[in-house]
């Protein structure tokens, strides 16, 4: 296990040292009770995440772990430049396949993985949006499991959540421990929502003649990360529309104000594909704007991200994400893939169903770690049952080995643990590139477990890039 | 041929709605044996120009009716002259790759019965064949009674039942014909009412199944054969709902909505045709 704190010999590395000072003046006890009054802090700002499926609290909070996750500047420079990498590739794919399909013509990525996959989206196919950019917030997991060995666990293309985590970690963190952030070693991160914003209005469509106006969407008050749809919406300075807001007329779209229809040229939309038209995709969809995919594919209006962007997510398409990168950037991979098994080929399921103790087998439409099986945690029974399935679908499961992610020290009931983290960054694509310093780590909380999705017993750190 | 087409759907709302939004798919392809003369669209008696050309090679168009609003009368008309083609689709402009028709529906998903079904009668020497001989098969299995089945119908249902109209036999084949690895679409449109015996009440359907080699061939399952220059092309999907040359959302609590529609297709008479 890689701790990202201290060497095997005791020593601290340098990117921790004021963590690991701080640490050990404040103290275990102290520590304990502040995590306590940041809870508190959370719970009045109303910041809570529902779990789907799992039943118990909706307004469940996700527990922040008040020991920040740390990459000095040399690593910050390597990842941001492996992330912008990524999200160019990933980009540049999905244009591709929804226009010539030159990398399936190539004979690089299997033309039936793309066009029978439900992420794939035919309305889309021939569709230019500005600047060519479809998935406009790429939120990319990377896990650690060694001094410079960053893997990519897997790619967010739709709508990445969890960005008001970043956010608001950093909030608490400055208000209850200004002496930290002393001496602006750490790099900031508050300037992401305006970022955002200027991404969005600067891929207004071409119907669009005056200062562009966006937006956010969201499916209400009902969905779990309606809070963040609130929270981005106020810190951007952006109305925060429902569907039943918009409206589309003369291949523009409106929404209503109290003071008549005001046109609107960009939708930070986070409604699913399925849910975003009635009359294109989903008929039932109660969520949905009719006439949106025709004021889009009329120029009229910008989806962010645009319909159809999953597909470069699709875990069956991650396994060609570097064959991407050298296709269409002509560059060598800077942030490499974990090593995946696809049980659609015949001799790679075979593997997995005979090494199945010591892989972590996963739904390829699967997410949230939701219908995963990791093969040390699982009982015998369990994994001849999951074994079943894969022989069923073969092609619905794709097997990757149990990672020895790399750990934090963390604040456990008997002291100041290491526990592990991933970490996903949120890559902003306009015009140009934009990363803040920083992202969203995520945490096991439990002693022993890699599992660090918030829907199953995870948590939050803040995480710091540090500054030369 | 050239034929005279007029295509009326009426919806009505009780109570009366705020706001009707429609997605117009009403403008006959142009491919090489079907050409568009002059053609109209209007809803509620104003007209409507396709917005664009989608992936399929079907124009659309978005209207919208303000509120309150009871009634909805779209129609289609206009002169479409057609040549014998062998039912081969020539000269659209497709960008869909054909493997992706090879995408199940909940209304196309096969079951053992279609499989079983496909298995048995999609025997020959080509792909042609096969396709010729499952477009027969549906035919044959599927006895044609108006008002045996309903638009939500499924293609395992239909099969199951053995009866059915033109959108349930084209679904049958459309899940027949994907089961043995055959990209096939659903396709929307007119037919002339001489040559299906009878003026009809709504659109007609059949499917296209690619073949390796010639492209997108259309069967009519319905009247067994494949589309003559009694054909209308309108528009394609992955089925029925997909293909659906009217779609409408309405904003609003709608106790009743009635719905109402009417095709009169004619043959011009040679002498007609010039004026």
């Amino acid at each position: 296990m890689f701790n990202e704190m201290s060497r095997d010999d005791g020593s601290i590395r340098a990117a921790y040292a004021q963590v690991a000072k701080w640490i050990e003046e404040t103290g275990i006890e102290r520590l304990k009770g502040r995590r306590e009054e940041a809870e508190t802090i959370f719970r009045t700002i109303g910041i809570t995440f529902a779990v789907y499926g799992e039943g118990g609290d909706p307004e469940r909070l996700i527990p922040f772990d008040l020991v920040p996750r740390v990459f000095d500047a040399t690593e910050w420079t390597r990842l941001e430049r492996g992330i912008n990498q990524r999200a160019r590739a990933l980009n540049a794919f999905i244009h591709d396949i929804y226009h010539r399909g030159e990398i399936i013509r190539a004979g690089k990525v299997p033309g039936e993985l793309v066009w029978r996959n439900s992420a794939f989206c035919p309305e889309m196919i021939g569709v230019d949006p500005p600047g060519r950019v479809y998935s406009h917030i790429v939120g990319i997991d990377i896990v650690r499991t060694g001094e410079g060995g960053f893997q990519v666990l897997e790619d967010n293309c739709r709508t990445p959540s969890g960005v008001s985590y970043m956010l608001e970690n950093r909030e608490i963190m400055m208000r209850m421990f200004p002496e930290l952030f002393r001496g602006n070693r750490v790099a900031p991160v508050d300037d992401y929502p305006g970022l955002l914003r200027k991404t969005l209005e600067e891929l207004a469509p071409p119907a669009c003649n005056r200062d562009p106006v966006a937006v956010v969407l969201t499916p209400g008050p009902y969905n779990s990360a309606y809070y963040e749809h609130s929270f981005l919406a106020d810190q951007m300075g952006l109305e925060l529309v429902e569907p039943q807001d918009l409206l589309v007329e003369d291949g523009r779209c409106w929404m209503r104000t109290t003071r008549g229809l005001r046109h609107v040229d960009v939708i930070y939309r986070r409604i699913d594909d399925d849910f975003i038209d009635p009359l294109t995709f989903r008929a039932d969809s109660m969520l949905g704007v009719p006439g949106l995919m025709s004021a889009y594919r009329s120029g009229g209006v910008t989806l962010c991200s645009a319909p159809g962007a999953g597909i470069a997510d699709d875990k069956a398409i991650y396994v060609y994400v570097p064959e991407m990168i050298r296709f269409y950037l002509g560059e060598n991979p800077i942030l490499e893939n974990v090593p995946t098994w696809q049980c659609a080929k015949a001799d790679e399921c075979k593997y997995v169903l005979e090494n199945l103790a010591d892989l972590v087998v996963k739904e390829v439409h699967g997410s949230g770690g939701y219908g995963m099986l990791i093969g040390p945690k699982a009982t015998e029974k369990e994994r001849e049952a999951y074994a079943e399935r894969i022989k069923a679908d073969p092609a619905d499961f794709i097997a990757q080995p149990t990672l020895d992610l790399s750990a934090c020290p963390t604040i456990a009931e008997d002291g100041v643990e290491p526990r592990h983290v991933d970490f996903r960054p949120f890559c902003l694509v306009g015009k140009q590139m934009r990363l803040v310093p920083g992202g969203l780590t995520r945490v096991a909380l439990r002693r022993g477990s890699l599992v660090v999705n918030s829907s199953q017993g995870g948590g939050v750190k803040d995480t710091w890039v540090l500054t030369e | 041929m050239e034929l005279a087409i007029h295509h009326l759907t009426e919806y009505l709302y009780e109570p009366p709605v705020s706001r009707v939004a429609l997605r117009l798919r009403l403008f006959p392809t142009v491919t090489a044996s079907q050409q568009v003369g002059a053609w109209t669209v209007t809803v509620n008696g104003a007209p409507v120009e396709p917005a664009f050309a989608n992936a399929y090679g079907d124009s659309e168009a978005f209207a919208h009716v303000p509120g309150p609003v009871g009634q909805i009368e779209i129609v289609a008309e206009g002169r479409v002259t057609t040549s014998e083609g062998s039912g081969i689709v020539a000269g659209m402009r497709d960008l869909v790759a054909p493997p992706t028709f090879l995408r199940c529906t909940q209304a196309t998903r096969p079951d053992e019965r279609i499989e079983a079904f496909a298995r048995e009668h999609g025997k020959g020497d080509s792909p042609l064949e096969i396709a010729h001989a499952l477009s027969h098969a549906v035919g044959a299995a599927i006895e044609h009674i108006p008002g045996s089945s309903d638009a939500a119908t499924t293609a395992a249902a239909a099969l199951e039942a053995g009866q059915g109209v033109c959108q349930d036999k084209t679904h049958v084949l459309i899940a027949a014909a994907r089961s043995v690895g055959i990209p096939a679409r659903y396709v929307a449109g007119y037919i002339n009412d001489e040559a299906s015996g009878e003026s009809a009440l709504a659109t007609h359907a059949w499917a296209e199944l690619h073949v390796e080699g010639i492209g997108w061939i259309g069967f009519d399952p319905s009247n067994e054969t494949c589309p003559t220059s009694d054909h209308v092309r309108l528009c394609s999907g992955f089925d029925a709902r997909d293909a659906a040359p009217v779609r409408g959302s309405v904003a609003g609590v709608v106790d009743e909505e009635t719905l109402r529609a009417e095709v009169r297709v004619t043959e011009v008479a040679q002498g007609q045709s010039q004026q």
